[in-house]
């Protein structure tokens, strides 16, 4: 990998980490569809991979950084007292490790199988077309539910337990290269009435405990023997990533203040059909 | 409720042990797990330990006096 697509590839990354386009889904198919002669499986890729990871969570907490500390203390503070209190922080912390344990547990003992199983272009192109899917479905789902019921979005403290957890659940669906960790979390948001900028909020803090400690368990990675990957490398594409995803976060939390999930799944479904085309009638092997 | 959180967590602190010791031959179920000796496994002890760690917080949540 040259430094050029290394610093790419950052980009990609904290772009699409946070974009409802799925991030593992385009490392994936980016390098195919440009003959970059990237071997996934390989221990300096991975480390890379990690590097970004990093760049990407810091991002996120930095951007959150207000909402981080409050959410801290009021968890520390009801760990202490033994109990809930009325605090709207305490109970916003416990929905986040709520919603976090369904996909922390899911991530460790089936990430690497299902990636060795899903992770080349033609399945990527079809979850690809399935998270586009998902996507229109929760957004027709929602307008469904308010034409309906015509009830008012909730606040996120006040979701139910089984709420996140489902949220967690739905952010799970992340392991498949293709479905994106935001969309499905801010779609099963919706779906439990928040509307879609506490969903995109909720998806965001959710998602960076995971994104976090994933890249600093593996951290190790960068030290193992074989691993080709420069300092300068390192540097540079942690902080490419950081500051992509910094800028995503905040060009996301604006846009789903009076906007949808749609053009993301249009996108997705286009990138999808044509990524499926290219690759299943081998014009791009 | 509250042998239930001892229980489950008692439970994740032998599974942890197990995956850093990862001493079973490796197979699908072995390998998800954690437990398996065909390499080792980083994130396993830890999503263990935290897992303990919550039945732990849990438990005190129980045991607590309720508000006054």
């Amino acid at each position: 990998m040259t430094f050029a697509q290394a610093m790419f590839l950052a980009v990609l990354q904290g772009f699409s980490e946070l974009f409802p386009i799925s991030s593992l889904g385009h490392t994936v198919l980016i390098p195919a569809l440009f003959h970059w002669h990237v071997d996934e499986s390989d221990d300096s890729f991975l480390a890379f991979v990690v590097v970004l990871h990093l760049g990407t969570a810091i991002a996120l907490l930095v951007f959150y950084r207000d909402t981080w500390v409050r959410i801290v203390r009021a968890f520390v503070a009801s760990i202490v007292r033994g109990r809930l209190s009325a605090d709207r922080d305490e109970k916003f912390a416990w929905l986040l490790v709520v919603g976090t344990i369904p996909v922390g547990i899911l991530g460790v003992l089936f990430q690497t199988s299902v990636r060795s199983l899903f992770a080349s272009p033609i399945p990527v192109a079809v979850f690809l077309m399935l998270n586009a899917l998902v996507m229109f479905a929760g957004e027709a789902l929602r307008r469904r539910q308010l034409a309906r019921s015509g009830r008012a979005a909730k606040p996120i403290e006040q979701l139910t337990w089984a709420q996140s957890a489902g949220i967690g659940v739905a952010q799970s669906f992340a392991l498949l290269p293709g479905i994106s960790r935001s969309g499905a979390s801010i779609v099963a948001g919706l779906s439990v009435d928040l509307d879609h900028e506490d969903a995109a909020t909720y998806s965001f803090l959710l998602a960076t405990p995971v994104i976090l400690l994933a890249s600093i368990l593996e951290i190790p990675e960068l030290f193992k023997p074989g691993v080709a990957i420069g300092p300068v490398e390192t540097i540079s594409g942690c902080v490419l990533a950081g500051v992509t995803a910094y800028a995503s976060v905040a060009f996301l939390t604006r846009y789903f203040q009076h906007n949808d999930l749609r053009p993301f799944g249009w996108y997705c479904l286009l990138a999808g059909a044509a990524a499926l085309v290219l690759f299943s009638t081998k014009v791009i092997s | 409720m509250k042998a239930l959180a001892i229980v489950l967590a008692v439970v994740f602190v032998g599974c942890a042990i197990l995956s850093i010791a990862h001493p079973l031959e490796a197979n699908s179920v072995t390998h998800a797990l954690g437990f398996s000796n065909d390499k080792s496994h980083e994130k396993h002890p830890f999503l263990y330990f935290v897992l303990a760690v919550l039945c732990l917080i849990w438990l005190r949540f129980q045991s607590a006096q309720p508000a006054r």
